[in-house]
């Protein structure tokens, strides 16, 4: 709704901002768990934790780039030039899922590295991700990106002309669904590791995620993302994603039985 | 380790603030490794300080990098996109 934020008479992309926002006030949260004492009891120190986010970030933003460029070489085929490399080496493009392959894989980097101890200290920290995410959706809201189907029923609302979403259209507020979903999962996932103490959190949240972001996938307006046979790309990857968890679950349990 | 963060630190700034955004994403991972090399450099007593100064310019960098470049990046970023945008 509010593409650009003016402080001071400079131009701030509201969605920049939110996620800043959304970094500041998760590490603000592990700061407090980590001074609290009640949680992370596995860091041996504060920088561990810092080390872990460094690590993920750096391998995800390299793995979503990456993933973008490879994709979008491989739909130009033979119009790839210099100047097109380079222009997509500058330009916005990322690919969401490749950045979650590379976090994974930086924490795994940084547990062979630095001898962290990941498991325990992502089951501590996974409410924080859909706290994060959950503010990055309100950057989407007010950026007009990721925007909903036509929709004229209770809640619907008109996009202004200088943001991303269609302009004089009534459209579903997905974003802001999205995010009231994330923040209900976040409280839930505290309640959960916190008070009854469940261990494999990351599992289960990726399981539920990707379960929503099917469902929620068919309320969204914006086509630019690519589909596949009526799926869109996000709905494909969240099926293999569940898939995948469900396969790891059988195969862990065959192995104990044999045991 | 902390002149190495400290250098790092200072070349993600300059990248963060003068590229106009547009490379924001390289002075982001040069500020992350800045921030990994600072976290390493602490370790060393004598050489606190400059490993503290570079971890804190990385940390700016990166936060200046996300604000100026990272205007919906995540959201748009689709395969299709730089197809449809380039053509």
């Amino acid at each position: 709704m509010q593409p650009f934020i003016h402080i001071l008479n400079i131009r701030i992309p509201a969605y920049g901002l939110m996620i800043l926002i959304s970094l500041i006030t998760t590490n603000s949260i592990l700061f407090f768990l980590y001074t609290n004492k009640k949680a992370l009891k596995s860091c041996r120190s504060y920088d561990e934790i810092i080390l872990l986010e460094a690590y993920c970030f750096l391998f995800a933003i390299l793995f979503a780039k990456i993933l973008y460029i490879i994709i979008v070489t491989i739909k130009l085929k033979s119009q790839i030039t210099i100047n097109v490399l380079c222009e997509l080496f500058s330009s916005s493009g990322f690919v969401f899922y490749g950045g979650l392959i590379g976090a994974i894989f930086g924490a795994y980097i940084c547990k062979v590295i630095h001898n962290v101890d990941i498991s325990n200290i992502l089951d501590d920290v996974t409410f924080l991700l859909p706290l994060g995410h959950s503010l990055g959706r309100i950057g989407c809201f007010l950026a007009g990106c990721c925007y909903g189907i036509p929709y004229k029923g209770i809640f619907n609302i008109i996009f202004p002309i200088n943001s991303f979403a269609p302009h004089n259209v009534r459209l579903f507020p997905i974003q802001l669904l999205e995010s009231i979903i994330l923040l209900t999962l976040s409280m839930i996932f505290f309640i959960l590791r916190y008070k009854y103490k469940v261990n494999n959190l990351l599992v289960i949240y990726i399981f539920i995620y990707s379960l929503i972001r099917f469902f929620l996938e068919f309320l969204r307006g914006d086509i630019i993302r690519g589909s596949f046979h009526n799926l869109s790309t996000s709905q494909i990857l969240s099926l293999s994603l569940i898939l995948m968890i469900i396969l790891i679950k059988i195969i862990k349990s065959i192995k104990k039985e044999e045991k | 380790m902390a002149v190495a963060s400290l250098v790092l630190g200072i070349i993600a700034l300059v990248i963060s603030l003068f590229s106009g955004g547009s490379l924001g994403w390289l002075g982001m991972i040069v500020g992350i490794l800045g921030i990994i090399f600072g976290v390493i450099g602490k370790k060393d007593e004598k050489q606190k300080g400059m490993a503290t100064a570079g971890l804190v310019m990385s940390i700016i960098a990166v936060a200046l990098g996300l604000i100026l470049f990272l205007a919906c990046a995540a959201c748009i970023g689709a395969a299709g996109l730089g197809a449809a945008t380039l053509k």
